[in-house]
């Protein structure tokens, strides 16, 4: 619907873009385009631009109005909360038990690694499954090492979707010089995360099976030492309880390279 | 020494309460303005500012100082989220509800309402007729600028610079407290 107000035609500015982007008022897509374009100025201008925009973020024109004091506590409980209900909470701890020792390392801890960082918390737990034979010391020092090697692993932001979900399952495999990784569904949507690591170039094809028929299959090329992910939203693994999940890696003639299965309870 | 921009949000990210609680502190009545230019009344106000910090909380690893000061994120985060909400709930608010209605409840017990209304409403007077429209769907509303273009008929270019040079003319009012 268009209505008819009189306007003058008036092209905006680079002043006008910063601040109506300082106040949240440009399409993302704009400031984005906007972002772009501020990189390619000197770093002083850039700089009057950060400045500006400060400003106006700072002193925009609003209501002026007071929050009541009871707010501070508000915000703090939901916070807590929230980290309490949501899986990256061991996380959480994880990331500033490192921090407390790496204090000077780099810091990136992005959203998605905090996922998957969260995942291998809850793998600590899985471990004893197929490494019982390790002592703890061990089994924390083989951890370790994998969540360094998942902190350089770029994680898209739909397998953090499914790594995020609540009452995920995983099933942990690993075998001396065959690789290692895990498979994470959710039981309620039946989505699934392949992550491995250090396969044999010669596994072709990935099957996940439950209860021994063969519910997803797909080529598979491993991608050497380095991790990788899939991510597979086809409600495979939906209601698994009781039942035995299985992820197999196999070569191009059929033959299992590797194979983990677990009754899950 | 306070913390940077840059480490406040490290400590936020890394879930240290101390810094959460430091930053609210510093944005608290930011992202409630923010909320009450949207939700005019204080129990949705303070929904909304809760909802906003645990985004913040959410996004901390994600501020990067060298591209926006602090204050400007918080702004970013808060708007969207404003605007997201406001969108859930299929309803937009009207100028008059922010310059004429005397029934809603304050944000805070000493603070007249009305006053708070009639301060915006001679910040608006002072503008064109254009600039009332765009301000009212764009900054009020939350309409994106070429949703207003389009129902205003107007180019794009038109809208931005008429909402900037509007907002700088509301900006000349009272400064609110930090």
């Amino acid at each position: 619907m268009t209505e008819s107000v009189s306007h003058p035609d008036e092209p905006s500015t680079l002043e006008d873009d910063l601040i109506l982007d300082a106040l949240g008022l440009l399409d993302e897509s704009e400031s984005v385009e906007l972002q772009q374009l501020l990189k390619q100025l000197p770093a002083s201008e850039r700089e009057a631009a950060r400045v500006l925009q400060a400003e106006w973020a700072a002193e925009a024109p609003l209501p002026l109005v007071t929050p009541r004091s009871h707010l501070r506590a508000a915000c703090i409980a939901s916070a807590a909360r929230a980290a309490e209900q949501s899986p990256e909470h061991h996380l959480k701890l994880t990331l500033s038990r490192q921090t407390k020792i790496h204090r000077k390392a780099t810091r990136s801890a992005a959203i998605w690694r905090a996922a998957a960082l969260a995942m291998f918390a809850g793998m600590l737990a899985m471990i004893m499954l197929n490494n019982q034979s390790l002592t703890w010391q061990e089994q924390q020092a083989r951890s370790n090492g994998k969540q360094r090697n998942l902190e350089a692993l770029e994680i898209s932001p739909k397998i953090n979707g499914i790594l995020a979900n609540r009452g995920n399952k995983v099933l942990q495999f690993e075998q001396a010089e065959l690789g290692s990784g895990q498979l994470v569904w959710n039981d309620s949507t039946g989505d699934f995360v392949l992550l491995s690591r250090g396969l044999p170039k010669n596994v072709a094809m990935v099957q996940i099976r439950l209860n021994e028929k063969v519910m997803f299959e797909q080529a598979y090329q491993a991608s050497g030492g380095q991790f990788q992910a899939d991510v597979v939203e086809q409600s495979a693994l939906r209601n698994t309880d009781g039942q035995t999940v299985t992820v197999a890696f196999l070569d191009q003639d059929g033959t299992a390279v590797l194979t983990r299965s677990i009754s899950v309870s | 020494m306070p913390l940077s921009d840059q480490e406040l949000m490290h400590e936020v990210a890394s879930g240290n309460e101390v810094a959460f609680g430091e930053l609210y502190d510093r944005f608290g009545k930011l992202v409630f303005r923010v909320a009450w230019q949207f939700f005019p009344n204080r129990s949705e106000s303070e929904d909304a500012v809760q909802e906003v910090f645990i985004r913040l909380w959410r996004t901390a690893d994600r501020f990067d100082a060298d591209r926006a000061k602090l204050v400007t994120w918080v702004m970013l985060i808060a708007r969207r989220h404003m605007i997201d909400r406001l969108r859930r709930k299929h309803t937009r608010p009207t100028t008059q509800d922010y310059v004429s209605d005397p029934m809603g409840d304050g944000p805070n017990q000493t603070e007249d309402p009305m006053e708070i209304r009639a301060e915006l409403k001679v910040r608006m007077e002072r503008l064109s007729e254009l600039q009332k429209e765009v301000v009212a769907r764009t900054y009020f509303q939350g309409f994106t600028l070429k949703e207003t273009a389009e129902q205003l008929g107007a180019p794009l270019g038109t809208v931005k610079s008429a909402l900037s040079r509007a907002l700088a003319t509301m900006r000349e009012g009272p400064k609110p407290e930090m």
